[in-house]
């Protein structure tokens, strides 16, 4: 199979969420095809189509997460040969993400860091009931761009102005940009605390990372 | 005060297709793929052997019930809880954790439907009881519901002498989290009294019953 005809199959796999498929045709490619061209030049490009079906209404969230599940899958067979030639998938960001402190939902947000690891983000699970200076201190270890929290009661999302609040404490606010989700958590919340970004479901939060991520760097 | 308990534990586990594809955002069931549909039934028949829903409620009698003061114009107050049990919710996390985010999603919303559906047979079989004793039965209320604060939890866990297993964390999280709690008023005639709530004016749930008189639209 010429490259260009594998790189359309691999797009076409991850767009049907189909990680048969595409585990298969990887497998069947890993030695004579350049790994690091198989995701930038076939799973990327599918991972935006169906981002860009999603936005559309043409496709749900149980599709986008079919096609990051597709794209998990067959990243555990590329990463070996990736690592091996020394090659990275250009990063989108760093992100610590977790479930604010005596808060134990963890459903959504373990979503959303599937997401956005497929998104191309290097992201970083804190669990859940994570105290602020757990956040902080992953955050600081790993060099993240981003932080994270969700919460889903309205007992639970005042830990995620501890966050901020731990920040500024610190001096070091304008260090990372805050994304804060979940059930209860609103546009008015996220701008009362002063968060940088909030999705109001789970897909929102790559559209809302990139565009901060962006920003930031930009900036 | 009477405080009459009542448990059930064979309550039929009934999901409803249609309410899981809501819940995971799909308009109609026609935008479904095959194999989405595929997926979609094969978590269904999988999940529902793992749904074990339990519920029970007792019954207050009596007006201005302590740590009720909301409701204290009605003349009983029917307390309940229910579950799925935490199987389904442990499936999810492991689909998920594994790299099958869209089957995990699917198995949670299946549980989600479970619970709201388990909590609508309870609340048929307590307006069937009370019904049947001679009591009118408002629709049910649950706490963290506009007016009635989420700690409200607290008041309704300590009235019962069993929780079907359900434990209430420190920030009034239940868990299983597949699991509901809520209130029913009686009344004799059907006034369940003024609920003392100040936030009708900005709730957008225009057909609450309970939504006080000047904002009823």
């Amino acid at each position: 199979m010429e490259d260009n005809e594998l790189f359309g199959k691999l797009k076409g796999a991850i767009v049907e969420g189909d990680s048969g498929k595409l585990t298969l045709l990887v497998q069947g490619s890993i030695d004579k095809t350049d790994a690091l061209e198989m995701v930038e030049k076939g799973m990327m490009p599918g991972m935006a189509e169906v981002g860009n079906k999603f936005s559309e209404g043409q496709v749900y969230l149980p599709e986008l997460l079919m096609a990051a599940d597709a794209w998990e899958e067959a990243m555990k067979i590329l990463k070996p040969k990736l690592m091996a030639s020394g090659a990275s998938i250009k990063k989108q960001g760093t992100v610590v993400i977790g479930t604010v402190q005596t808060d134990v939902h963890d459903i959504g947000k373990n979503i959303v860091a599937n997401l956005l690891t497929s998104a191309g983000f290097d992201v970083h699970d804190v669990g859940s009931d994570t105290p602020a200076t757990e956040f902080f201190n992953k955050a600081e270890e790993v060099g993240a761009d981003i932080i994270a929290a969700s919460a889903i009661m309205s007992t639970t999302v005042p830990y995620q102005k501890d966050i901020i609040d731990l920040l500024e404490s610190k001096g070091l606010r304008d260090k990372y940009i805050v994304m804060v989700g979940g059930g209860v958590v609103s546009q008015e919340w996220a701008d009362k605390i002063g968060a940088d970004g909030y999705g109001e479901l789970a897909s929102d939060a790559v559209d809302v990372a990139k565009k901060l991520v962006a920003k930031k760097k930009g900036a | 005060m009477s405080k009459d308990f009542f448990v059930f534990d064979v309550i039929p586990a009934n999901v409803d297709v249609e309410k899981v594809l809501g819940q995971l955002g799909y308009p109609q069931e026609a935008c479904l793929s095959p194999r989405m549909r595929e997926k979609v039934e094969v978590q269904m028949a999988e999940t529902l052997r793992l749904v074990g829903p339990k519920g029970a409620y007792l019954v207050l009698e009596g007006t201005e019930q302590e740590g009720f003061e909301l409701f204290s114009e009605a003349e009983g107050i029917v307390l309940a809880l229910s579950t799925i049990g935490p199987a389904v919710e442990q499936r999810a996390r492991e689909l998920i954790n594994t790299e099958h985010g869209a089957a995990g999603l699917i198995v949670d919303a299946i549980g989600s439907v479970a619970a709201e559906q388990t909590a609508d047979f309870l609340e048929r079989k307590i307006r069937q009881d009370c019904t049947s004793w001679g009591w009118k039965v408002s629709r049910r209320y649950s706490p963290g519901y506009c007016g009635w604060q989420i700690e409200g939890q607290r008041e309704i866990f300590n009235q019962f002498p069993d929780t079907l297993g359900i434990k209430l964390t420190n920030s009034c999280l239940m868990i299983p989290e597949k699991s509901l709690s809520f209130a029913c008023l009686l009344s004799s005639n059907g006034n369940f009294g003024k609920i003392k709530v100040a936030d009708c004016k900005r709730c957008k749930q225009k057909d609450c019953p309970y939504r006080l008189e000047p904002f009823i639209v």
